[in-house]
């Protein structure tokens, strides 16, 4: 045997498994050349080196890792990118006092709510329906997995919605996120070219906690359909191998070389020598000892844990005394808050271009949600201002909506000569089916509507009036009447009258009616709107119709007309008070002066007996912008009086905005430490200022 | 959405995660890198569900993308090594009445060894390790894409530069032949 041969036996074949006469020629040849000697030894050494066994946890994680990726692939469709906008809806819960309180999210049926074409604020009382499970389908609704049908040359966008909150328990989540994501969703459908994608139930969720609440997010980006109800065995995936997890009363720590057991260290200092990094940055301890609590940290979106050990973990700092470091590197779509309080998804994984997001919280542990929905583009950011809601505070999707989408459209299609020549010929263009042509008809609005001119040339408006009059579907009516919204064209007051005039649905006449306020000036539109407010038959499109032939002073009148005005029903003197929030899309007339003592007096008595409880909540919202003092005392009564917990809660938020009146102070205190629900209770003491006032209620209670 | 990724690590990585992480770890060292590297190599195979679906030994294929994902090491190369102290990270078999001077010898040995692998290039820990893995020259060289030439060569300078590093420590154990260390 000479050396080639030992080198054959070294690369190709098995030196544990030699026959006799082979290994005894081999220790013969390796006896006396030291170089095959050398090379058998470390060949050996490689052979048996000793190699741990896999963490349990890695599949696990490789798994998670390959789903992401897989998700975030995004897709194309015509070799340009198609716009798809992904919504993400939260819901918060309050935290325990002591410990935390995540929502449970199990997999399960999808709850998504039927989308009805309404007003946006229409969903404002559907309160009895909430916890009922709402049928998924609609046509305009789509798998992701199929291309978007009426998307020609990939204009459109792509809505990706998610399930909602389908497990949280408690109702008063559901309640305000239905209202927001149905009001949404209407509002993302009014636009013709928009396409919705569900995204699947059950596919993404995880679990993040922000300083204070705990916050359940669903049709996020982790891979994993386990429900995240047990904090504690989540945070075992945290520690990752060399971390033991210590469950310390409520909070889990973690614990590097039983250096933080609280049984080995016998002190008080559990968990507080390792120093714990999200992202590089430090997890503010949940308490006083310097403890990070794992149950804060939401492990199903960690994209990689590492425990750093030794001398090197000194390079983070050095107030750990046994130089651990649990450092978890988070996936890079999820990411700290800008305030550094929290967890947040971003939305690079996912494969849209702009994610929506919503999320419901209580702030300080209160019981008193609010809503929030923001959007942010995987290009630049932050998209769009975020729009809020509290409970009894109305929102306006629409506005939101639209910003959204001129943001959208201003990314893609830039305002020049030759694109909008382009889109004036394809809405002239007759041959196209109606979608097509809404579709055309809003890139032309919104394209003049950036260009600054949106002023029509009569003969572009009178070709959109012929092709309008030719719409007999309710749902493109209505389209087609909201695309006309902006355009300038005297013409184009004649399809809304007549729409008004001879709308089938009183929805298409009510949209007529808030439509043709924009041309009050126009004699033709008067004449429909004096019209449609003497002779219509729904009192509600009659009300729309005087209302929008008003100017600003003519609107206040008749608010406070009405309001004073006993011959009518309480429901309908206060229905004008309400209106300029259901239209949602003029800016609230401000009642200012006209708020005199009667007024407020009148008010007072008409919320002591009005039912239900929702009108007086959203009256006190609405008032709530007024700043007339004489409105106070009423929020007084109503916050001592009201027997419904929402009204009290809207009450105390519409004082809360006047505390520079003692009164208002006052009754805020006196709520604070005496009101049967701790939901206004908390409200209150929120809205008295910082924390200073909060101990001093509290001492002198 | 019926992700392909998911039902391709499933089906055809998943069974073979075990022998993943023994390659990474033998060219890693060290439990979080080889934990990255098996991570990173689930993801990249995933971007090629087609290659991976279609592949006659998946092991051998993953291996490759493993191999390549080492050799272009940025984020190894990237982050500060993590250097554990003398037998940290190491969890040791508990052999049969093993003495704690056999633990010890053997640590002192695993020492010995993981840093004398540290002084080797990059190629020669990897073509080492798939050889102690037990692929022939041909696997290898699929996994590679080393010629078997070049292989031959560069094998056996790889041992003997292990050889010298591990001799250069001095460490009498680590040098002592065991042929047929079976028996």
């Amino acid at each position: 045997m000479n050396c080639q041969d030992i080198a054959g036996i070294l690369d190709d074949g098995d030196s544990q498994s030699l026959s006799a006469a082979e290994r005894r020629a081999v220790e013969a040849h390796v006896a006396g050349c030291a170089e095959c000697r050398a090379a058998f030894a470390a060949h050996d050494a490689m052979v048996s080196m000793v190699l741990p066994a896999m963490s349990p946890d890695l599949a696990a994680q490789c798994r998670r890792l390959v789903v992401a990726q897989s998700v975030g692939g995004g897709r194309r469709v015509g070799g340009r990118p198609l716009f798809v906008v992904g919504v993400l809806l939260a819901g918060a819960a309050a935290a325990a006092l002591v410990g935390l309180n995540v929502i449970g999210g199990a997999g399960g049926g999808s709850v998504l709510p039927e989308l009805a074409v309404t007003t946006p604020d229409s969903g404002g009382n559907a309160n009895g329906s909430s916890a009922m499970p709402l049928p998924e389908s609609d046509e305009a609704i789509a798998e992701p997995a199929e291309p978007a049908v009426n998307a020609p040359d990939a204009t459109g966008f792509t809505v990706g919605v998610s399930p909602l909150l389908q497990n949280s328990t408690n109702p008063e989540v559901i309640r305000i996120s239905e209202t927001v994501y149905r009001a949404f969703l209407d509002e993302l459908r009014r636009i013709p070219n928009i396409e919705l994608v569900m995204l699947p139930a059950g596919e993404f969720q995880a679990t993040a906690i922000t300083a204070g609440s705990a916050i359940l997010i669903e049709g996020g980006v982790a891979a994993s359909t386990a429900p995240f109800q047990t904090p504690a065995s989540e945070a075992t995936t945290v520690a990752g191998p060399p971390v033991d997890v210590i469950e310390f009363e409520a909070a889990t720590v973690a614990s590097i070389r039983n250096l933080s057991d609280p049984v080995s260290a016998g002190t008080t200092a559990e968990g507080a020598r390792t120093l714990v990094l999200v992202d590089s940055s430090r997890v503010v301890s949940s308490n006083g000892n310097g403890t990070v609590d794992m149950n804060t940290i939401p492990t199903a979106l960690a994209g990689r844990i590492e425990t750093i050990t030794g001398g090197a973990s000194a390079t983070y700092g050095s107030d750990f005394l046994d130089n651990n470091i649990a450092g978890i590197r988070v996936d890079r779509r999820f990411s700290w808050t800008g305030d550094g309080d929290g967890f947040m998804i971003t939305p690079q994984p996912l494969p849209y271009d702009v994610v929506l997001e919503a999320a419901a919280s209580s702030r300080s542990g209160s019981n008193v949600w609010s809503f929030v929905v923001n959007a942010r583009s995987r290009s630049s950011g932050a998209l769009s201002t975020s729009l809020g809601s509290e409970i009894g505070v109305p929102m306006d999707p629409s506005a939101f909506v639209k910003q959204l989408i001129e943001t959208l459209q201003a990314e893609v299609f830039p305002v020049d000569e030759k694109s909008l020549a382009a889109v004036t010929a394809n809405v002239l263009d007759r041959r196209l089916s109606v979608d097509e042509w809404l579709a055309e008809l809003n890139r032309l609005k919104q394209m003049t509507g950036r260009a600054g001119n949106t002023r029509l040339s009569d003969d572009v408006a009178l070709a959109i009036v012929d092709m309008g009059s030719r719409i007999s579907d309710p749902r493109q009516l209505i389209s087609y009447l909201q695309a006309l919204e902006g355009l300038e064209n005297a013409v184009l007051v004649q399809p809304l009258g007549q729409a008004l005039r001879n709308g089938e649905s009183e929805n298409i006449r009510l949209e007529a009616a808030i439509l043709l306020a924009n041309f009050r000036q126009d004699p033709m539109a008067r004449a429909a709107l004096d019209g449609a407010a003497n002779a219509d038959p729904s009192p509600a499109v009659r009300l729309s119709a005087r209302w929008a032939a008003l100017d600003e002073a003519g609107q206040r009148n008749l608010i406070v007309t009405s309001l004073l005005d006993t011959r009518l029903t309480d429901a309908e003197r206060i229905e004008p008070l309400l209106l300029d929030v259901r239209w949602a899309r003029t800016a609230p007339v401000e009642l200012g002066p006209a708020v005199d003592a009667t007024v407020a007096n009148e008010l007072g008595t008409l919320l002591r007996r009005h039912e239900p409880a929702e009108t007086r909540a959203r009256v006190l919202g609405r008032l709530s912008r007024e700043r007339s003092q004489n409105l106070t005392p009423l929020f007084v009564e109503r916050l001592r009086d009201d027997e419904a917990e929402v009204v009290r809660t809207a009450a105390a938020s519409a004082l809360g905005q006047r505390l520079d009146e003692p009164a208002a102070r006052q009754a805020l205190e006196r709520a604070a430490m005496s009101d049967p629900s701790p939901v206004v209770r908390q409200a209150a003491l929120r809205w008295l200022e910082g924390p200073v006032a909060q101990s001093e209620v509290l001492i002198r209670n | 959405m019926a992700d392909p990724g998911p039902r391709a690590f499933d089906e055809r990585i998943a069974p073979q995660l075990a022998l993943l992480f023994r390659a990474a770890w033998r060219l890693t060292g060290n439990r979080a890198d080889a934990e990255d590297l098996v991570q990173d190599t689930c993801v990249l195979a995933c971007e090629n569900p087609k290659a991976l679906g279609e592949a006659d030994h998946p092991d051998r294929w993953l291996l490759r993308v493993l191999y390549h994902r080492f050799i272009d090491g940025t984020r190894r190369r990237r982050r500060s090594p993590v250097v554990p102290r003398k037998g940290e990270e190491l969890p040791l078999p508990v052999a049969d009445e093993a003495g704690p001077e056999d633990l010890a010898m053997q640590t002192e040995q695993e020492c010995a060894l993981q840093e004398a692998c540290d002084k080797l290039s990059d190629t020669q820990r990897a073509l080492l390790s798939l050889r102690a893995e037990g692929y022939g020259l041909d696997e290898i060289e699929t996994i590679t894409g080393i010629g078997k030439d070049v292989l031959r060569a560069r094998l056996h300078r790889a041992r003997l530069s292990l050889a010298r590093y591990l001799e250069q420590r001095g460490n009498e154990a680590a040098t002592s032949i065991r042929i047929g260390s079976k028996s």
